[in-house]
């Protein structure tokens, strides 16, 4: 009942990105329940989330198969064109990689 | 929280920020695919849902944080960032943890209102069916060891 209930969230905040969201078409991979309680909750199944696994061309070319099928799965993950908040820190930065952690 | 308050029927704690939606932070209006970005022209969002104790959501957030720490390490892309979204069990909505992330995806104002009613209902209900199906369930078991009880007065040999 509680994977249910998160499994049923996760669904309506996907809902409401696809749907109404400006990055909706940016979603890559969702792990939040089966295709059959998606279409059931008449929830249209993204042509760009292939799968529920992170996808491989995320990772980098050297990166074990097998280790990106055990790594952690968000519930979402969504690939959006360089922000130019992002291009601001690397000039900053002088470097291209960035990370950052953000929910808090 | 001292700024804690009540607007309507949604709890909200913390501060609410004027963000700018999504669509204007764009630099470049031409739709893309995904695939087609090359590493440094794209940006990764990680999301991750998580409900939490209405009272202390700061160990779900950790929690949330080190479950994906190694994966924001490994991806590449120009940045990696992690949208922790929290939901109280109690129906809990908060504006840091669970309003601000919904404006950082590119939800406008009327949506993320509408959203978080609807979540705000959608774990109400399911603390009522916990509550139910717990209550249910502990009725249950101390019928049947009553039923045991009984019939072991009415036959004590047995």
């Amino acid at each position: 009942m509680i994977t249910e209930r998160h499994n049923l969230a996760c669904r309506m905040i996907s809902k409401a990105i696809s749907k109404t969201g400006s990055l909706g078409s940016y979603i890559v991979s969702k792990d939040i329940g089966s295709d059959e309680q998606m279409t059931i909750q008449n929830l249209q199944i993204s042509e760009t989330a292939e799968s529920r696994i992170v996808l491989n061309w995320l990772f980098p070319p050297c990166f074990p198969d097998k280790d990106r099928f055990t790594s952690s799965r968000p519930d979402f993950v969504l690939v959006t064109p360089i922000t130019a908040k992002t291009q601001k820190q690397q000039i900053d930065v002088g470097g291209w990689v960035l990370r950052s952690g953000g929910g808090n | 929280m001292g700024s804690s308050k009540w607007r309507g029927q949604l709890r909200e704690t913390g501060s609410t920020s004027a963000a700018p939606p999504a669509t204007s932070r764009a630099t470049n209006p031409i739709q893309h695919r995904p695939q087609d970005l090359s590493k440094p022209r794209r940006d990764i969002h990680l999301v991750e849902i998580k409900y939490c104790a209405d009272t202390r959501p700061q160990n779900q957030l950790n929690a949330a944080k080190e479950q994906h720490k190694d994966l924001c390490n490994i991806l590449q892309g120009a940045s990696v960032t992690l949208h922790i979204i929290l939901l109280g069990v109690g129906g809990t909505i908060y504006n840091t943890h669970t309003l601000k992330p919904f404006k950082d995806l590119g939800l406008d104002f009327q949506r993320v209102k509408k959203l978080a009613s609807k979540l705000l209902v959608h774990s109400v209900n399911f603390a009522a069916k916990l509550v139910h199906t717990r209550h249910a369930l502990s009725s249950t078991i101390i019928n049947s060891h009553q039923e045991l009880v009984s019939g072991q007065a009415c036959n004590p040999r047995s």
